[in-house]
């Protein structure tokens, strides 16, 4: 009897740990993740080789890559709407300086050099003028794409000197891992550690908790809100410069069918609160990864895509549900 | 003027918004080790000068010296710079964030590479927090603390910045009575240290409980600054208002009528089995310190807190869970927060007032608007609300006007119970008495009015019969305001709570 009771109090002990774990955010997106997973490999045996993970992974690249920009925004309570835009006017300026100069770092430098202007534009507007992020930034993802399109006149511009090492870069592999993807997770590791460990990071929080209370603290609250639009519109160009990668050609289409929403959907789902100030960057990771992962298994499967839409949608409602759940526990927590 | 050089001066400062001239040449001087308290009715330009101070806003006239330099402030990191911190009466922190960085916002300390020294961090704010008495994790988010602890944390943070100048917006206003002695203890441990505190206060009591000098400002303008021993209470009222106010508490016996409101055994949050009725022509208020639940139990009886027991309207029970039915019903309810729970802030006079009664002008969903502005007119005659017309953004109104305007709120519909979580917190002495009185002519017209107050001479000076509330608790009853004295109100309130201290 008083050895049940021991053994019982240790299994106690494990699973109040556990219970406790299952009571963070990550955990719950964790196990969300897990159950699409083992849910494709059930019902998709395709799913059931390394390989398509690892493909996974390297598609799922330029859409994290553009979330960590967007998340440190979020987080400081405001919004990027025109990375969808963004895409084509890194991916059409990189490849149209490749044929003016034949010189392919110029044409890598253009292109990046497009988030920066942009993103300065925006944080310009924002924090000088006043004006809001949301509207801004909505009228620069229609601005944006049509500049795009005059200049095109809606033909892809083909890279005439064919960069065959610009292109590889997408499909070679640092051992398994694709290159597109080591790329991306540097990123989120050194965005992490700003958000976490540096003033800069812990400023970005207390402006999307309380932007008047870091206004009183001495935060210079637009200087950082500016960089945050630059930082933002800068991972949005580096996405362009990866798609760019894949396909070789400067397209003016790139991004146009909804590239912002799954890029703030991912975020959303990841748990960054849309008012800012809460909301992790692993979070984010594992927001683009379910909804990656959910998108290719649909893909293998042969669902139609107006069904790939319907399981989409309601995978992120679930997920914000569970955010919801998980705050009224905490607020009873710290009753 | 003085011999001791003046920490802070302030001369002739002016500021003008659209509209309106907020301060008009104004003075004001601190010295090291003083608590001067600066006094006024809302309106009076306090909330101005504090933001000019703090650097929030530039005065338009006028000269700001520190330690004998003139200096100017363009943003609030050049007022801190200069050791100045304002503790402002709306607390701002990030909710979110933990005690640890909120004490350190804006300037956390760092190691190499700019990165978070969590350590320094951590450390650092348990010495202020200890210091300050209070003994708690440096690591807990804010959101968790009490309103009294997340005080001490914005002066911890002022001490963090080695502050020589602090100045307090209002720190009383939600704290209980042991609290403010607490807190009073701390800022005389500060005056002991040579930092200069202005004590901006509604409270003139506490003025003379902790102030060295007082100056009051009336509309923008400085009437007077005086040494707190050589003035009266009478003296002080006189400047803040204009005039003299006769009698803050107008409260006339009115005919008491059938039982109206019935509350029996309610129980939720932190309230036990609480009864009590309201007759109609009558004024009943519920007194309790901060944290004994008088604010939790108007959210139980009106129903937007989940309850157990029965509330009954002229015998109707109202449902648990429903305001709605509650007010169909006739009950209408004021919480204490006034600009959270009752104020449309970016709407209009009219919007706010016609809020729940917005139905009773409108035709098949179509809302009719000259109906609906006659109304509006009404009710503001009837309060004597100032304001420039009702189209006016009920933000830009004094808190009192905001006040009534609720009150008006309620007024349009057919109430039998109102009841009315403080009152007048916030609120000038002036409004105050207006408040008062309608609260008076309420009860002559044959309405009960419940009081759900924190604040003991309000209780005293308004209530025909006090229940005492006490962790949730029944915790005695006064038939009438005549047998009740201060001292037997707050021994009930809380004998029990100092045997836990």
């Amino acid at each position: 009897m008083a050895v049940l009771s021991k053994g019982s109090g240790g299994n106690s002990d494990a699973a109040s740990r556990i219970s406790r774990w299952l009571l963070t955010r990550e955990a719950g997106l964790v196990i969300l993740l897990l159950a699409v997973v083992v849910l494709f490999w059930i019902l998709e045996p395709s799913t059931r080789q390394q390989r398509v993970y690892w493909d996974l992974l390297r598609e799922i690249s330029p859409n994290l890559i553009a979330a960590i920009g967007v998340t440190m925004l979020m987080l400081a309570g405001e919004f990027d709407l025109s990375i969808g835009s963004m895409l084509a006017v890194t991916s059409v300026t990189t490849v149209v300086v490749f044929n003016g100069t034949d010189n392919m770092w110029l044409g890598i430098i253009a292109g990046l050099a497009t988030g920066p202007i942009v993103g300065g534009i925006h944080g310009y507007l924002v924090t000088r003028q006043k004006m809001n992020s949301l509207v801004t930034t909505l009228g620069s993802l229609f601005a944006l794409r049509g500049m795009v399109y005059v200049y095109t006149n809606k033909t892809p511009i083909v890279d005439e000197n064919g960069f065959y090492d610009f292109q590889d870069a997408y499909y070679n592999n640092l051992g398994p891992v694709p290159l597109p993807f080591v790329l991306a997770i540097i990123l989120v590791v050194l965005a992490l550690i700003v958000l976490t460990q540096t003033e800069f990071g812990r400023n970005i929080y207390a402006i999307g908790g309380n932007e008047t209370a870091a206004r009183v603290s001495g935060i210079k609250v637009n200087l950082i809100k500016f960089i945050l639009f630059v930082i933002c519109a800068s991972s949005a160009a580096i996405s362009g410069m990866i798609l760019t990668m894949q396909t070789g050609t400067g397209y003016f289409d790139s991004g146009s069918s909804g590239f912002e929403l799954i890029v703030i959907a991912g975020v959303v789902l990841g748990g960054i609160a849309l008012s800012g100030g809460k909301g992790s960057l692993v979070g984010t990771l594992l927001g683009i990864l379910i909804l990656g992962m959910t998108a290719k298994g649909l893909r293998l499967m042969g669902v139609n895509t107006n069904m790939q839409l319907m399981v989409t949608g309601s995978i992120m409602i679930l997920a914000v549900f569970m955010h919801s759940f998980h705050d009224r526990i905490s607020i009873f927590r710290n009753r | 003027m003085s011999e001791q050089q003046a920490l802070l001066q302030l001369t002739g400062i002016a500021k003008e918004f659209p509209g309106t001239k907020a301060l008009k040449g104004v003075d004001f001087s601190l010295n090291a080790g003083e608590v001067h308290a600066l006094i006024g009715e809302n309106g009076a330009g306090k909330s101005t000068l504090i933001k000019i101070i703090a650097g929030l806003y530039q005065q338009d006239a006028g000269t700001i010296e520190v330690e004998g330099k003139a200096v100017e402030f363009h943003s609030p990191a050049d007022s801190l710079e200069h050791r100045i911190k304002v503790v402002y009466q709306e607390l701002d922190l990030v909710p979110d964030l933990s005690i640890a960085e909120n004490v350190f916002l804006g300037n956390l300390p760092k190691k190499a590479l700019r990165a978070v020294d969590w350590q320094a961090l951590y450390s650092r704010t348990s010495e202020l927090l200890l210091d300050l008495g209070l003994d708690i994790d440096p690591e807990v988010p804010i959101s968790a603390l009490t309103v009294a602890q997340q005080q001490l944390v914005e002066i911890a943070r002022a001490l963090s910045r080695q502050a020589q100048i602090i100045i307090m917006d209002e720190p009383t206003s939600a704290l209980s009575q042991t609290e403010i002695e607490s807190l009073f203890a701390v800022i005389r441990r500060l005056q002991a240290r040579g930092v200069g505190i202005m004590y901006v206060s509604h409270k003139l009591d506490e003025i003379y409980a902790i102030a060295d000098r007082v100056t009051v400002f009336r509309d923008g303008e400085h009437i007077a600054t005086e040494a707190v021993v050589n003035t009266k209470h009478s003296d002080l009222v006189t400047w803040m208002v204009g005039r003299e106010v006769k009698d803050l508490y107008p409260r006339t016996p009115a005919k008491r009528g059938d039982v109206l409101l019935e509350v029996d055994s309610v129980s939720g949050g932190n309230i036990e089995n609480f009864s009590l009725n309201v007759h109609a022509g009558e004024i009943v208020a519920v007194f309790g310190l901060m944290g004994s639940g008088v604010h939790n139990l108007g959210r139980l009886i009106f129903g937007n807190m989940p309850r157990t027991g029965s509330v009954r309207l002229s015998g109707e029970e109202i449902h648990a869970k429903a305001p709605m039915d509650a007010i169909r019903k006739g009950l209408g309810f004021l919480t204490e927060n006034r600009k959270s729970d009752g104020l449309l802030l970016p709407l209009s006079v009219k919007d706010n007032i016609t809020l729940v009664s917005v139905n009773n002008y409108a035709n098949l969903m179509v809302i009719n608007g000259q109906e609906e502005r006659r109304a509006t007119t009404g009710i503001i005659d009837k309060l004597s609300i100032k304001t420039p017309g009702i189209a006016q953004k009920i933000r830009y109104l004094s808190g009192g006007n905001q006040q009534k305007s609720l009150v008006g709120r309620w007024l349009l519909e057919d109430l039998k119970v109102l009841m009315f979580a403080e009152p007048t917190r916030g609120i000038d002495v002036g409004s105050k008495a207006e408040i008062y009185r309608l609260m008076d002519d309420m009860a002559h017209g044959g309405m009960g009015i419940l009081v759900l107050s924190t604040e003991l001479p309000e209780v005293m000076g308004i209530a025909d019969r006090i229940i005492v509330i006490r962790q949730g608790r029944s915790a005695g009853r006064w038939i009438s305001r005549q047998e009740a004295n201060e001292q037997d109100l707050m021994t009930a309130a809380t004998v029990q709570m100092e045997k836990v201290i």
